[in-house]
């Protein structure tokens, strides 16, 4: 093999190897950089779907000067509830059932900071949301609490969070909070004189009010205040499919009903997936001209070494032991970028992830894992690609 | 484990309806059996075939017409497209072409170990010992580019003994060498024939290599 080698690295060239380097190099941190920041992304995106069990929106009837004068046509009737459930798009609907007690929160941030508001809470039926959350403490948490429980999960809405870290806590002095640190700071909620430990179970960017069990809701309902029965003024929609389609779109448009939640969100979402998945072409672009630039390498010096080729054929020398001096060669330059890739992406990635924290905080970092594992499918692939032109090329030639 | 080569009217392509001027062929278009064991002289003038015969035999060429069998020790025959030449030219065909195919960037050593080492034949020391009979101890580690044509004659030689072998071509061994390394070369073959009973097969165009002979042939 050393033999071997040595005659048929004849004609090598370092400049050709340099610039695939180089190239796939600069192809390779790319693509690993965008697949890591892709799969943070959607993970930041998929803890939305996680509070939930199925697809949703959540729909209210537009304030306007005239529902407010007549308070009861900004709920929604028993009619229109039947009139979106006819729809074919429409898998369930639920009805938001409102707090009609006082409700006072007291936040500890500990050393004595903290602070208190008065709150609403809101609940839906149990079916639209999971059964079970991660608790603080690493355990299960179960999605049920009545008036007699010591403490009771919540669903925030994000907007809370980024109001008090960007507008509370920044003008008190009060520490910024993040989404994973949430749950670890206890809320105490004050309901007729009873008090209740809070969990946070997850934010959510499309509900703007404060979820809590259904029964809790309905139980509280009856204790603290009168528990008189008031139409829903939302209403959430599950549907089958991924997302929901057009048609229903244009229902609620028509109906003068709105889809609740940060549309500009949802839209800054769909532009950083846009540009992410031009930032992973951009690269892999890159990374396949260089897959090229070798190919076309390995190509000419097995044509400047063709006679060598034949003459070891012709001595008893298989394709596959001829090629195989080439395909190392190939492995080892494959196998050497894709690792040199990894190791900037896994330098440099943990800078990109901390500034991505400070601007959105549900930004967590998953583990750099899928850089080493992207690096090692795509060398095998390049390898594995490389390998099998260049012994078709070289059986071309002992043919 | 090759036994013998038959030839069933083996006749080159561009001979047929046009043979070449001169003496009938005894190979050309006859039957023909080269026997392991046994050594024989092909001899022709120029342009009849000699180097042509040997690629057919050797698995190179297959512009001819007729049938070229191996048989086996134990009566088995290989024809054509059933012979893996990989294999037969690694353990029992042997070949010291006319034109060398020496790699000129090795040394005489290096291009007799890349034989050498396909096999394990032969280790460096001995190789070296077998260069240095044919006079090459001063030139072991020179590459071959920098060699004489009958420098690279010897080594080419030697290449060809550095393997398991059935039969061994030998297509115009000594044109450039003097009688006394002929005569070398010819004691190195002839042991190697005693000792594993190969068979011999030299082509010559009218400067022998001087070796006993047990058939020669007018190609």
């Amino acid at each position: 093999m050393r033999l071997l080698f040595k005659l048929l690295r004849q004609n090598i060239s370092i400049t050709q190897i340099l610039g695939f380097v180089i190239v796939n190099l600069l192809g390779g941190v790319i693509v690993l950089f965008g697949v890591q920041a892709y799969k943070d992304f959607d993970e930041l995106s998929r803890k939305e779907d996680q509070l939930l069990s199925k697809s949703y929106i959540v729909i209210t009837k537009s304030v306007s000067i005239i529902n407010t004068a007549f308070g009861s046509a900004r709920t929604f009737s028993q009619k229109d509830i039947d009139e979106i459930k006819s729809l074919s798009s429409v898998a369930s609907v639920g009805e938001f059932r409102t707090s009609n007690f006082r409700v006072r929160a007291e936040f500890s941030l500990g050393q004595g900071r903290g602070f208190r508001t008065d709150l609403f809470l809101d609940a839906v039926p149990d079916e639209f949301v999971k059964n079970e959350y991660s608790a603080t403490d690493g355990g299960r948490m179960k999605w049920e609490a009545s008036v007699d429980s010591d403490t009771i999960p919540i669903i925030l809405p994000r907007n809370y969070l980024n109001l008090y870290n960007f507008g509370f806590a920044a003008s008190t002095g009060n520490p910024v909070v993040s989404e994973k640190l949430l749950g670890k700071f206890p809320i105490e909620l004050v309901i007729g004189g009873r008090r209740y430990k809070a969990f946070v179970c997850g934010l959510t960017n499309k509900i703007n009010t404060i979820l809590v069990p259904w029964n809790f809701v309905s139980e509280a309902n009856e204790k603290f205040a009168s528990g008189e029965k008031k139409r829903p003024a939302r209403l959430i929609l599950t549907t089958d499919a991924t997302e929901f389609d057009d048609s229903i779109i244009d229902f609620l448009d028509e109906k003068g009903y709105i889809i609740e939640g940060d549309s500009s969100h949802v839209r800054l979402q769909n532009f950083i997936y846009s540009l992410l998945y031009v930032v992973i072409g951009v690269g892999f672009m890159f990374s396949l001209l260089a897959f090229f630039m070798l190919v076309i390498s390995i190509l000419l010096l097995i044509e400047k070494n063709k006679e060598k080729i034949i003459n070891l054929f012709s001595m008893g020398y298989s394709v596959q032991q001829i090629a195989k001096t080439y395909q190392c060669l190939s492995i080892i330059v494959d196998a050497a970028v894709w690792l040199a890739a990894a190791i900037i992406a896994s330098i440099f990635y943990p800078s990109f992830s901390m500034l991505m924290s400070t601007v959105s905080p549900g930004f967590v970092p998953a583990s750099l894992l899928i850089i080493w594992i992207v690096a090692a499918l795509l060398a095998v692939l390049f390898a594995s690609m490389h390998s099998l032109v260049v012994y078709c090329q070289v059986r071309k030639i002992c043919k | 484990m090759i036994k013998s080569i038959c030839l069933k009217n083996v006749n080159l392509k561009v001979f047929v309806g046009a043979p070449p001027a001169g003496a009938p062929s005894e190979v050309w278009g006859r039957e023909v059996e080269f026997l392991k064991g046994r050594s024989y002289l092909l001899e022709a003038s120029s342009g009849r075939g000699k180097s042509s015969l040997c690629s057919f035999l050797y698995g190179l060429r297959s512009d001819y017409v007729g049938e070229i069998s191996f048989i086996g020790e134990n009566g088995g025959e290989l024809r054509g497209a059933d012979c893996d030449f990989v294999k037969i030219r690694k353990r029992s065909l042997s070949m010291m072409f006319q034109e060398h195919r020496l790699f000129p960037e090795l040394s005489s050593v290096d291009n007799v170990m890349l034989k050498s080492q396909l096999t394990g034949f032969a280790a460096r020391r001995q190789v070296c010992e077998m260069l240095s009979r044919l006079g090459l101890e001063d030139r072991l580690d020179t590459k071959c580019a920098k060699m004489s044509y009958g420098q690279q004659q010897r080594v080419a030689f030697v290449r060809a003994l550095c393997q398991p072998a059935d039969f061994i071509f030998l297509d115009e061994p000594i044109s450039h060498l003097d009688e006394e390394n002929a005569r070398i070369m010819s004691q190195m073959l002839k042991e190697r024939q005693q000792s594993d009973g190969v068979g011999v097969i030299v082509t010559s165009i009218g400067y022998r290599l001087p070796y006993g002979y047990d058939d020669v042939l007018k190609l």
